[in-house]
């Protein structure tokens, strides 16, 4: 198997660790949509709404992308556009996986636990400006936006409450 | 036989007011806002729970295909039909059709040029249909070729539902099917 294709499933594993862990239920998109990998679905009442719902592109990476507080992660232009826009049924956020270079380091496992390395970061590009930039723009990500369980319960209970990310 | 169609351009023909009164005529009922840009809908069906859709307010939010197909896909759950028979109740104008089937009428022709209509059956959206198109000069005279000898046909056109009849528009590229 390709590297490149390793790290895609890996990062598939990560979020539905974390999704499963949540109690949400993951989709595949009935459309293919380069910006769009997966959907999260919640069911039953968050808020005000029955089903809150978010959908998100994943991304992995295990190049040098993090700075002190932030991590810098070149988005394609296409990508940078469709995640901006505001005029979304289901809101979109980007999660960038990052990971060692080495695949015999993602995963360390004993009777007692199974480690994934390294995390998931989450961001919401939603009204972010156009661009002039012709190929690529580089988003920064919180540190602190660790796509976690905690995060992610977060997320829906604010689309529940009609507060997108 | 065979229709070869573009899902996403079927997909964005669609009305939101038609999925909505599709919505209220099957027994769906709406349950609110979802955000900014739908409203949800319900369905509970027995023995089967409760169906839910995103219905989009408007056709300009970027993820409407994404949102009607499965909203297709949702009402052919919930009706136990297939997703192009549930299309099938949207169908009012679909251009760039390819159609294949057979000549099974040919009107009287006009009386002073090589032109009139013929009924071709095809399957459209999971169903046998008669769609009607009108032909003339060379298009016509092969039609009549394959309506005599009976041959399939492939044509292209821009299908449209009038008073629940199906009629091919600027039918072209017509010709016998080479099987």
């Amino acid at each position: 198997m390709e590297t490149s294709q390793q790290k895609e499933q890996f990062s598939n594993a990560y979020l539905q660790a974390v999704t499963s862990v949540a109690g949400y239920s993951l989709y595949k998109p009935a459309v293919d949509d380069d910006s769009v990998d997966w959907g999260i679905a919640a069911r039953g009442i968050i808020g005000r709404i029955r089903s809150p719902r978010l959908e998100l592109q994943l991304k992995s990476t295990s190049r040098d992308v993090m700075k002190d507080n932030a991590i810098s992660y070149p988005l394609k232009l296409k990508n940078y556009d469709d995640l901006r826009m505001v005029d979304f049924v289901i809101p979109r956020i980007l999660i960038v996986v990052l990971l060692p270079d080495n695949p015999d380091e993602w995963v360390q496992q004993s009777e007692q636990e199974l480690c994934m390395r390294y995390c998931g970061y989450w961001l919401s590009l939603r009204g972010m400006p156009e661009t002039q930039n012709t190929s690529a723009v580089t988003v920064t990500i919180p540190r602190n936006n660790q796509f976690t369980v905690a995060a992610l319960e977060s997320i829906m209970q604010g689309i529940g409450q009609g507060i997108q990310p | 036989m065979k229709v070869t169609v573009e899902d996403a351009q079927i997909i964005k023909n669609i009305e939101p007011q038609e999925l909505r009164d599709y919505l209220q005529s099957h027994g769906w009922y709406e349950d609110g806002q979802f955000l900014d840009n739908a409203t949800i809908w319900h369905k509970q069906v027995a023995e089967e729970g409760e169906f839910e859709i995103l219905l989009p307010n408007t056709k300009n939010v970027r993820d409407y295909i994404l949102r009607i197909r499965e909203a297709i896909e949702t009402l052919a759950a919930s009706e136990n039909l297939s997703q192009l028979e549930i299309l099938s109740n949207f169908i009012n104008n679909y251009p760039n059709l390819k159609l294949q089937g057979f000549v099974t009428q040919i009107a009287t022709p006009h009386e002073y040029k090589l032109s009139g209509e013929i009924t071709i059956v095809c399957p459209v959206f999971d169903k046998l249909r008669k769609i009607k198109t009108e032909l003339k000069d060379h298009n016509y005279i092969l039609a009549i070729k394959a309506y005599q000898e009976r041959l399939p046909i492939v044509c292209m056109g821009d299908l449209s539902k009038e008073n629940d009849i199906f009629v091919l528009k600027s039918p072209r590229s017509f010709q016998i099917d080479n099987i």
